[in-house]
């Protein structure tokens, strides 16, 4: 048995213990550039919270706003309906440094003053080691500044997956340290594959993971963040985009996997070992593999999150996502 | 709530605590010294070696708690230094078996904020990865307010997240004029802000077991185990103030008045009972020298129900 196989069984049982099943929170991102929230609004009992992306942080530590205007009212809707909505911001260093954080921190709290955000998602990324001091101590002055408004905010800090502790070491985040300091960690279990065609998650990967954000964070803390979307890669021009299932070249430029499907033909193919859908297809003289993220793979990895006992499950993204999302949440997820 | 103490050098005396060893949850052993490279210096005693082990043996945690001196601090804290120092730190409690590192680190300046923290971050990083876990706490002045606190080098909020205890040191009102060790103001008033910053679980109130002689004369101080510590002083016994709900007495010798307050086991009961009242985890004392069978016996009655 592996360590992390160890861990995992250790978690299982743990959970067993604690009386079984749970309803585990449930939450998605929403980006600023696609308009779709339809699985939002139509079940949205489903959600716990929401996240997307208000702000950048500027070199300077001011904020700039990115949402689109209709998102206030998207705000208004989901307190309306209990849902807690947080806002992510990304960017990085210098704007996280020094007085530039101060200014930072200080506009995050006006801006959660003002719209009412129930919390900050820090969703910095690309940062190597040397910058661990400054995230550290931006999440730190951030933790303290949220937590003495009124009512307290909640922090999320959102992380790229690690399944090797020597390659947390060159990571700009301590994982241990970041699940003492925030209310969750979210762990992004996805991108695995990037430069070269494969899954965007295989099992083998999606369960060292977990037993590696377990083996440092509290399992009450910790929130993996699960795939609703796919890739395509042109593997000729060496090339690749995110696809979402219904999207649409028409109206977003690039075609989703409906789309793929409906106009090159075949039929996307389940894969095992890695326990997730692929597509291939051929547009003018060109290769291109599909990985994307269903349904089947959705329901087999919210079992997994369960059974390690984490606390909840987010996902990338909501928008354009497939329906048959929704009943594996209804069934696997809030049961 | 839980119950602890600490153990400076000049206890050498074990024998009270060691008759009531079922009281005591952790000690802390104060004999670990960090100098301005991060390197540790331990001037652990065979005695504490042989207390530690005793200890260890009826189940009671056996902590280090590490100080520095004006000189080495804060730099053995910063940069590579803090590595060094949490890498010692690591190994000594493999060495002596330890259940974990208690930072006492006194007298910073608030810029030092940052470094203190990202020491804590760092250490606890590095002590939970140890099999088994080794645990963090932050031992740290008292404030009554947020704006006292913001000027310091402690952020409450951020260490009782990081932290697995924190310890509120709820006395040293008084230094340079005479005073009560802890009046009950005071002592509500920082008992509340600590809660309103410090998760319950996490908090642990500090509590003084010693007094303190102040010379009217020349203002110096000596800090007093107990009563007996003054000798013989004639017809003058100390008597119970109000509002400050200590005790204090006043004694000339060789011409100079001394001025005295001293924490005795009536004063340790309320502060007990309003910790329990403020909803923290544990009681720690400064310190065990002090010990006396009738604080122990608030310790039985009140902190250990």
């Amino acid at each position: 048995m592996t360590r992390g196989a160890r861990w995992l069984a250790a978690a299982a049982f743990a959970a067993a213990l604690t009386g079984c099943r749970r309803p585990m929170t449930f939450g998605a991102w929403i980006s600023e550039w696609h308009p779709d929230v339809s699985l939002l609004k139509a079940h949205p009992e489903l959600y716990d919270s929401i996240s997307f992306s208000w702000c950048h942080i500027q070199p300077d530590g001011g904020l700039k706003r990115v949402a689109p205007p209709n998102r206030d009212a998207l705000v208004r809707w989901a307190h309306e309906r209990g849902i807690k909505v947080y806002v992510t911001i990304g960017g990085g260093p210098p704007g996280i440094t020094g007085k530039a954080s101060e200014r930072c921190i200080k506009e995050l709290v006006a801006v959660c003053e003002k719209y009412g955000f129930d919390g900050v998602d820090v969703d910095i990324e690309g940062l190597d080691k040397s910058f661990r001091d400054t995230y550290t101590l931006f999440i730190a002055h951030l933790v303290a500044a949220l937590k003495t408004m009124t009512p307290p905010r909640r922090l999320s800090v959102t992380l790229a997956e690690i399944q090797d502790p020597k390659v947390e070491a060159n990571y700009f985040a301590d994982y241990r340290v970041m699940g003492r300091l925030a209310d969750e960690v979210r762990i992004m279990c996805y991108d695995v594959n990037w430069d070269k065609p494969g899954p965007i998650i295989d099992r083998e990967s999606f369960a060292a993971d977990l037993a590696f954000a377990l083996s440092r964070i509290p399992a009450a803390k910790l929130v993996p963040a699960v795939p609703w979307y796919g890739r395509d890669w042109n593997v000729t021009d060496g090339t690749h985009e995110d696809i979402l299932w219904r999207m649409t070249s028409d109206v977003d430029g690039i075609s989703g996997m409906n789309e793929l499907v409906a106009k090159w033909g075949g039929k996307p193919v389940w894969r095992e070992p890695e326990g997730e859908l692929s597509y291939t297809y051929t547009a003018a003289g060109k290769r291109h593999e599909v990985w994307m993220a269903d349904a089947k793979q959705f329901a087999r990895m919210v079992d997994e999150v369960r059974k390690a006992g984490a606390v909840g499950i987010y996902v990338w993204q909501l928008e354009y996502a497939d329906p048959a999302f929704i009943p594996v949440v209804r069934a696997k997820v809030k049961r | 709530m839980t119950f602890g103490g600490w153990v400076p050098a000049e206890v050498t005396d074990f024998a009270l605590l060691e008759r009531h060893a079922r009281l005591l949850d952790s000690v802390s052993i104060c004999e670990f010294t960090i100098q301005r490279d991060g390197g540790l210096v331990d001037t652990i005693t065979p005695g504490q070696l042989a207390f530690l082990r005793w200890a260890r043996a009826r189940g009671i945690a056996v902590w280090a708690t590490i100080a520095g001196t004006r000189r080495s601090l804060p730099a053995g804290i910063r940069g590579g230094a803090a590595d060094r120092c949490v890498k010692e730190l690591a190994a000594a409690c493999d060495r002596l078996k330890l259940s974990g590192i208690d930072v006492d680190i006194e007298g910073i300046p608030g810029s030092a904020r940052d470094d203190y923290t990202l020491f804590i971050a760092k250490l606890v990083s590095v002590l939970h990865a140890m099999a088994p876990p080794r645990r963090v706490a932050a031992t740290v002045m008292d404030f009554p307010s947020a704006a006292d606190e913001a000027a310091g080098p402690f952020d409450y909020t951020i260490l009782g997240r990081l932290a697995d205890e924190v310890r509120v040191m709820l006395y040293d009102y008084s230094c340079d004029v005479p005073g009560p060790i802890m009046p009950r103001e005071y002592f509500a008033e920082e008992l509340a802000f600590a809660r309103s910053r410090i998760p319950q679980e996490k908090f642990v109130a500090a509590l003084p077991w010693y007094g303190r002689d102040w010379n009217t004369r020349n203002r110096e101080t000596e800090d007093l185990t107990g009563l007996a510590d003054l000798g013989d002083l004639g017809s003058v016994t100390p008597q119970w103030r109000e509002p400050e709900g200590e005790l204090a007495l006043t004694y000339t010798r060789g011409g100079i008045r001394h001025e005295v307050w001293l924490p005795d086991p009536r004063k340790f009961a309320w502060m007990v009972d309003e910790v329990r009242k403020a909803g923290a985890s544990g009681i720690y004392v400064w310190h065990l020298g002090c010990a006396s069978p009738a604080f122990l016996d608030v310790v039985r009655v009140d902190v250990k129900l």
